[in-house]
């Protein structure tokens, strides 16, 4: 019975992993992904305090999924764990979004790992779970965002987010600020597995764009683009869309033949 | 047992034309010049090139895809059209600690950090196993980059150039410059704001 349980024992604890990076170091942990995937923490000092992070890993989709945000449902899952495992964020200068604990105390290093890598487990892995039709949209998300990020830096880019604090309601799905500083692009991103889904993409584009104009915001605004995702819904069956945001001077440009005259606007 | 992983029925029937293939000596067009942007995923770079055997398996290439223009964030796949899923083997380098969901593996070694190289076993399931020489505990396999990944794939998949020298790995992205930055602390730089303590 015993030679049982301290081969269990043995087993769990071999999965522990070690490896230098730089100034931190990471710890590969016995906590799983359904991506089929060990978690990492990455543990670097600062000042005395001892910082336990994802290495903006999650964000990054190095756990090979990306975060469906865009579902309420999934919302209110990372924000419990978040909650429950008092975990905080931050974002690099790169834009991606860092999560961490922190602490001064060196004996409560492995109590910080335990949490920072059962959450990123449990972050990831409800992030698997089909919620509605989301995962279609969530993907071209990423697919858009990538694309923009490789061209417009950092510093000039914000993601599902309003043009000023002063017109918060409005949100988009990215924001580019000009080269000079005096003016914004707006994109948002128009996707779907089907027709009703696509239909409310528009919508919900739309609403937000109406929103933005009754405020004093919208005189930022030089270009209102929507990238829209065509590889599922042929585009003729768009067209009354389509020709409703051109009547109110939106850019509708289709993925698979607007790539670079999106990348012209937004340079 | 359950296991998720994948699980080829045309490798566990022909194990041996499998094996056979990977022992055999293998020519690969030299140089192999990587400077595409993959298709469908603009953050990579993708290429391929031609292999040729004694003990073919179907039409034969050597794959790479570097992600994030990093010398240190890449795969490379030994891939045919004889099987369905394409990949008879792959070597995967950069961010990420596998997990072999696969019957019959201690628990103690479904881990394996990267580098790896998946390989098929007898039974069809793809294993990620450890390379033998690299000391995953220190900083080595962050720096092991596509020089050091292309040559190990060759010499462990027997694979060699016409004339005999080497065979030769160039990644020229068009119109960018090729940093060697190496991107192995993720904390570096990043503001982490203390807590209320």
């Amino acid at each position: 019975m015993r030679a049982i349980f301290e081969n269990i024992k043995h087993a769990f604890g071999a999965l522990w992993g070690f490896r230098a990076r730089g100034e931190s170091f990471e710890v590969i942990t016995p906590f799983p992904t359904s991506t089929d995937m060990y978690v990492s923490v990455f543990i670097t000092v600062r000042d005395g305090r001892y910082v336990v992070t994802d290495g903006g890993w999650v964000d990054k989709g190095v756990y090979h999924c990306s975060l469906p945000t865009e579902n309420n449902i999934y919302n209110r899952v990372f924000a419990f764990f978040e909650e429950d495992y008092c975990i905080s964020r931050t974002t690099s200068a790169d834009g991606f979004m860092y999560l961490y604990k922190s602490t001064r105390d060196e004996r409560l290093i492995p109590n910080l790992v335990f949490d920072v890598a059962y959450f990123i487990s449990a972050v990831v892995n409800t992030a698997l779970v089909q919620y509605r039709d989301e995962t279609v949209r969530d993907r071209f998300r990423t697919k858009a965002g990538t694309l923009i990020r490789r061209h417009v830096s950092a510093d000039r880019l914000r993601f599902n987010a309003p043009v000023s604090p002063l017109a918060k309601a409005a949100h988009f799905g990215a924001v580019v600020t000009s080269l000079q500083g005096n003016s914004v692009s707006l994109v948002n991103f128009i996707s779907g597995s089907n027709y009703e889904n696509v239909r409310g993409s528009f919508a919900k584009s739309n609403f937000n764009y109406d929103l933005l104009e009754r405020t004093s915001a919208s005189r930022l605004v030089r270009d209102k683009i929507l990238l829209i995702d065509d590889r599922h819904i042929a585009a003729k069956e768009l067209s009354p869309f389509i020709e409703m945001s051109k009547e109110k001077n939106q850019s509708p440009l289709m993925w698979s033949t607007g790539q670079e005259e999106l990348l012209e606007r937004l340079a | 047992m359950c296991a998720k992983a994948k699980r080829s029925a045309m490798v566990r029937e022909a194990y041996k034309d499998y094996e056979a293939n990977l022992a055999a000596e293998k020519i690969v067009d030299s140089p192999f010049v990587v400077q595409s942007i993959k298709q469908n995923h603009p953050s990579s770079h993708y290429d391929e090139a031609s292999i040729t055997s004694a003990a073919p398996l179907g039409e034969m290439c050597v794959a790479c895809e570097i992600r994030n223009m990093s010398p240190f964030n890449y795969s490379f796949s030994y891939k045919t059209d004889w099987i369905d899923d394409r990949v008879l083997a792959r070597l995967d380098v950069g961010d990420g600690t596998h997990n072999n969901r696969v019957p019959g593996i201690p628990l103690e070694e479904t881990s394996v950090p990267t580098p790896h190289i998946h390989l098929y076993r007898n039974d069809g399931y793809f294993v990620a196993y450890r390379i033998d020489g690299i000391d995953y505990e220190s900083d080595e396999p962050v720096k092991f980059d596509y020089y050091k990944g292309y040559e190990y794939l060759c010499g462990r998949l027997n694979i060699g150039c016409e004339n005999h020298t080497p065979p030769a790995f160039y990644f020229q992205p068009s119109g960018r410059l090729n940093l060697m930055v190496s991107d192995a602390d993720p904390n570096e730089g990043v503001e982490f704001p203390a807590e209320n303590e």
